[in-house]
C-alpha cells in the first residue's frame, strides 16, 4: 500500500486549487482511490444514518464506510453501534437486510452469533475447538472507534483520534442548525423513500455537482422552462431568484461546501410559502426572530466526503471503485403533527419526486452528465494532452464570512473548491488533525 | 372486456410508444387518468411515499413536451430506442364498462452514441403491469396504469422516457 500512496509534494502538483484546478487523473487512478479510502474514508466522519431509521432497541440498517460494509444497530441500552458487517472467523457478512429489528446477527456459514451491540457470544461446536484455537480470534465485531450523534445525524469514524464532530462540522453545523430548526420538534424523520442508483463515474463527481449553481439555468434548462410555463404552482417551486448574482457558494473548511441564495438580497417569501399553523409552531420553540431567519434561507449543504443535504433529502455517495458509484437519496420528512405539518410533508413528496427524482426534471439531468464527465476524464490516460478540470468561478474574488469561510457570489464553484482544499488537506501524510483546524481561517486566496 | 380486447389495446399502446408517440398514447387516457410507477414498495401510499413517478394527464402532457419539445431535454440526447414485450396478460375484472387488467412487460432501452463510457449494451426494465380502463363510446380509456419494476428497490437511473 505505502508505496503506491501519492507524496505530499504529488498531491500538491496535482491539486493546485488555488489556482481553480485539478488534475483528471484523480477521477479515473484506482491507486488514488484505494489512497482516498485510507486517508479520508477511514480517517474522518462519515454520515451513516439517522436516528429515526433506528429509532427503537434492536433496529438496525445497514451501509458503507467506503468500501468496509457496517451495521448501525441500536442495542438494548438505546446505544448506537457501527459494527463491521463481518464475521470474526471467516469474514462473511453477518447481516443481509437494509433494515430490520433483531437482538443478535448470525452468520449463516457456520453460526457463529453476535449481540446487537457486536459481542460474540455463540460459537457453533465450540467443544471442538483444542486449547488455543480460539485465542487469536477477537471476541466481537469490529466497530468504528467513533460515533457521533448530532441532533439525530448520526455520523461514524473508523479512526480512534481526530476532531471531534462538532469541531469537523465548524461554520456548516450553523446550516445544519437551520436546516434542523425548520422542523417544529427541531430533529427531522428519513422516511418516505430512498432512491437508489448509481452512476459509471467517480464518487467526487457526484459530491462535486450537489450543491453546484452555475449549471442551473443550463443543465436544468427544462426545469427552468417548466417551471415558467407552469402558473399558480406552489411558490416552493419558484427556486430561482431574478437575480442570479445573489447565489452564493462557500467553503465551509474540512473539504464542506455550500450553495445559497444570499437571504439578505433575495429572501424567500417565506410567510406565503408555509401554513400559519407551522409557523406558529416554530415561533413556540425558537422564537419569531429565529423563524423568520430559518424559513428565509435557500441553501445546498454537503460535508465532505459522503453526504449532502437538500430541502427535504440526503444524498449519501457510496463510492464501489474508482468508476462507479452509487447514491441513495433519502426523503425527509416532518414530524408528524396534524394540521401543522401534513400538508407541508405532502407538498415534500411532491417536490422530491419532481425535481430530485429519478423522472424527475433536475435528478435525470445530473445521472446524464455524471458519465458524461467520466469518459471526458479518460482523455488523460494519454500524457501529452491537456490534463485540467477547472474550478476557477470565483476563486480570485471571493470574501470572507464572520466564520473565515470563503464565500463567491454570482455561481461561483467555490463549493466546488471546497472538496479540493479539503481533500488536499486530508489525502496528505498527517491528515485532517494536523492540517485542518485553523485552515478556513488562515487561508490565503 | 375479452382476453382478446385486452391485448389489443395493450399491444397498440406498447407499439405508440415504442414509436414515441406520445401525443397519441395520451388519446388512450381519461381525463382523470393517475400513472404511477412506485419506488421501493409497490404498496406504498403515492402521497406519503416517493414514487419514480405518480401523473395526472396534465403532468403526463407535462412530460411529453419535456421528452419531445423542450429541445434541451440532455438524458434523451441522443434518444432512447425501445422494444417492449407484453405477455402474461389476464382480464381480472370486467364489468361491462370498466375492466382491470394485469400483464408482465420486458423494456429493453438503449441510447446510441459515444459520448458515455456505458454505451456497449441496453437497459432492461422487467415489470408487473396493473391496468384500469374504462369504456367510453367505443373505446376503451386507461383510468390507471401501474408499473413495479422487478428493480423498483434497487438502483433505478434516470427515466427519461415513458415505460
Amino acid at each position: 500500500m505505502g508505496s503506491s500512496m501519492l507524496t505530499d509534494q504529488q498531491i500538491d502538483e496535482l491539486v493546485p486549487i488555488e489556482e481553480g484546478r485539478v488534475h483528471s487523473r484523480l477521477y479515473t487512478d484506482p491507486e488514488i482511490f484505494q489512497q482516498e479510502m485510507q486517508r479520508i474514508f477511514y480517517r474522518t466522519w462519515v454520515y451513516v444514518g439517522h436516528t429515526s431509521e433506528i429509532a427503537e432497541p434492536g433496529d438496525y440498517k445497514t451501509t458503507h464506510i467506503g468500501l468496509v460494509p457496517v451495521i448501525v444497530a441500536r442495542d438494548e441500552d438505546g446505544e448506537v453501534n457501527v459494527l463491521v458487517n463481518r464475521c470474526v472467523h471467516r469474514g462473511t457478512t453477518v447481516c443481509q437486510q437494509e433494515y430490520g429489528n433483531s437482538n443478535y446477527f448470525r452468520c449463516e456459514y457456520h453460526g457463529w452469533t453476535y449481540k446487537n451491540n457486536g459481542s460474540l457470544i455463540g460459537i457453533t461446536l465450540r467443544k471442538g475447538f483444542k486449547d488455543g484455537e480460539l485465542d487469536g480470534i477477537a471476541k466481537s465485531l469490529d466497530r468504528a472507534p467513533r460515533v457521533a450523534i448530532y441532533r439525530g445525524l448520526i455520523f461514524a469514524s473508523l479512526s480512534p483520534t481526530g476532531l471531534a464532530l462538532e469541531e469537523w462540522l465548524g461554520v456548516a453545523k450553523d446550516y445544519l442548525d437551520v436546516w434542523l430548526d425548520t422542523s417544529p420538534t427541531g430533529e427531522m424523520v428519513v422516511s418516505g423513500g430512498i432512491w437508489k442508483h448509481d452512476y459509471t463515474g467517480n464518487w467526487k463527481i457526484g459530491m462535486e455537482g450537489s450543491d453546484e449553481r452555475y449549471h442551473i439555468n443550463f443543465l436544468h434548462h427544462v426545469a427552468v422552462v417548466l417551471n415558467k410555463r407552469r402558473t399558480g404552482q406552489t411558490s416552493k417551486l419558484k427556486f430561482m431568484p431574478d437575480d442570479m448574482t445573489a447565489l452564493e457558494t462557500k467553503d465551509a473548511g474540512h473539504g464542506h461546501g455550500i450553495s445559497e441564495i444570499n437571504s439578505e438580497r433575495w429572501p424567500m417569501p417565506w410567510r406565503d410559502m408555509y401554513p400559519q399553523a407551522y409557523i406558529d409552531a416554530l415561533v413556540a420553540r425558537i422564537g419569531e426572530e429565529r423563524t423568520a431567519h430559518v424559513l428565509r434561507q435557500d441553501f445546498r449543504l454537503h460535508l465532505f466526503p459522503n453526504v449532502a443535504f437538500g430541502p427535504e433529502n440526503i444524498r449519501v455517495f457510496r463510492p464501489i471503485s474508482v468508476d462507479h458509484t452509487e447514491v441513495r437519496q433519502y426523503h425527509v420528512a416532518l414530524p408528524t403533527i396534524p394540521g401543522v405539518t401534513d400538508e407541508l410533508n405532502a407538498q415534500r413528496v411532491v417536490v422530491h419526486r419532481k425535481f430530485y427524482g429519478p423522472a424527475g426534471y433536475v435528478g435525470a439531468d445530473d445521472l446524464e452528465i455524471f458519465p458524461r464527465m467520466m469518459e471526458g476524464y479518460r482523455a488523460q490516460s494519454c500524457d501529452t494532452l491537456n490534463p485540467w478540470v477547472w474550478f476557477s468561478r470565483g476563486a480570485t474574488t471571493t470574501r470572507r464570512g464572520p466564520g473565515g469561510e470563503r464565500i463567491g457570489e454570482d455561481q461561483s464553484e467555490v463549493s466546488q473548491q471546497s472538496i479540493w482544499y479539503g481533500w488536499r488537506e486530508y489525502m496528505k501524510a498527517a491528515g485532517e488533525t494536523a492540517a485542518l483546524p485553523s485552515r478556513s481561517a488562515v487561508r490565503s486566496t | 372486456m375479452t382476453r382478446g380486447e385486452a391485448e389489443e389495446f395493450l399491444f397498440t399502446e406498447a407499439r405508440l410508444l415504442d414509436e414515441r408517440k406520445l401525443e397519441d398514447w395520451l388519446e388512450l387516457t381519461a381525463d382523470d387518468f393517475m400513472y404511477w410507477i412506485p419506488l421501493n414498495d409497490e404498496d406504498s401510499h403515492p402521497e406519503t411515499h416517493l414514487s419514480i413517478i405518480y401523473d395526472s394527464k396534465a403532468d403526463c402532457r407535462e412530460r411529453i413536451f419535456r421528452v419531445l419539445e423542450s429541445g434541451m431535454n440532455h438524458p434523451q440526447d441522443p434518444p432512447s430506442r425501445t422494444a417492449r414485450f407484453v405477455t402474461n396478460v389476464e382480464v381480472i375484472d370486467n364489468s361491462g364498462s370498466e375492466a382491470e387488467l394485469r400483464c408482465n412487460t420486458l423494456l429493453y432501452e438503449y441510447r446510441s452514441g459515444s459520448g458515455r463510457p456505458d454505451t456497449t449494451s441496453p437497459n432492461i426494465y422487467p415489470a408487473r403491469c396493473h391496468y384500469r380502463l374504462r369504456k367510453t363510446g367505443e373505446d376503451w380509456r386507461m383510468t390507471f396504469k401501474k408499473v413495479s419494476f422487478v428493480t423498483m428497490d434497487g438502483p433505478l437511473n434516470a427515466m427519461t422516457f415513458f415505460i
